[in-house]
């Protein structure tokens, strides 16, 4: 069991993020008890390790290459996290950070399931060419 | 914050998909041969921000930077970009530079670059 670093919630011992407020929890405090002193504090210290992955090259990645319009929502999700979390609203930031990692993978996702699906089609095309060809010449 | 570091298997599988996919961008040009067009493109004729990027690697690929940039312009400085979030994320730039990556994590940046993006969208429409 280890307890959350900003608001004091036990956790397992697996968590990275703590399911009450959303907030990292940093490994050092595995094991005690908190205190809610340096619970508060902890948490303007050392905003930098605290602060929600953006995804912000995985959404540019997916807006460029697989040309889908799943892209931008990632992008404004992505940037929606550092307004939140300078805010104070770390809850509303690691939503914001999900919401940019999911629509992340749905765009990757569809991105590779129409460059497959092309691949697919152009290989049955070139098949059913063959075959004609193969016809024509006996 | 994940992740916060990739792992060996992970980053040896994307490694290994780079080099096959650079392997057949660098052989074949997807100018002449039946490379994925872009669905936007397709169904709605206009270019999308995205057009013209297996064409810009390809000519990347052969060190062809001019070319690379008529065909896509964003291609270059996204590609510089990116390796510069991915070392900042995955390689210690993190620790080693903690404005940086705060400012490129920024609301401000991450607007600006979506701005980008989207003026591009429109002007290769128009020009």
């Amino acid at each position: 069991m280890k307890y959350c670093s900003n608001c004091g919630e036990p956790n397992p011992d697996h968590a990275r993020f703590c399911a009450k407020c959303g907030c990292e929890i940093q490994s050092g405090v595995s094991g005690t008890t908190p205190s809610p002193a340096s619970a508060s504090s902890q948490y303007t210290l050392t905003p930098d390790d605290v602060m929600p992955n953006t995804y912000l090259w995985q959404s540019i990645v997916v807006t460029i290459l697989c040309c889908l319009p799943l892209g931008i929502p990632a992008i404004v999700y992505a940037a929606q996290v550092e307004r939140y979390y300078t805010q104070g609203n770390v809850d509303a930031a690691q939503r914001a950070s999900n919401n940019a990692k999911n629509f992340c993978i749905a765009a990757l996702a569809s991105g590779l399931a129409i460059y497959v699906a092309y691949i697919i089609y152009i290989i049955a095309i070139g098949g059913i060419i063959a075959g004609f060809a193969g016809l024509s010449s006996i | 914050m994940p992740p916060a570091r990739l792992s060996n298997k992970k980053t040896g599988i994307i490694i290994i998909c780079m080099v096959i996919l650079g392997g057949v961008y660098f052989s074949f040009n997807p100018e002449d041969n039946y490379f994925p067009p872009c669905l936007f493109h397709q169904l709605t004729g206009f270019q999308c921000p995205g057009c013209g990027t297996q064409r810009a690697v390809h000519s990347l690929l052969h060190l062809h930077v001019r070319q690379a940039f008529c065909y896509n312009l964003l291609l270059i400085p996204v590609l510089l970009l990116v390796f510069l979030l991915i070392y900042l994320s995955y390689f210690g730039g993190k620790k080693r530079f903690p404005k940086l990556y705060r400012k490129l994590s920024g609301t401000k940046f991450i607007f600006s670059v979506l701005l980008i993006i989207i003026l591009y969208w429109v002007a290769r429409n128009i020009f």
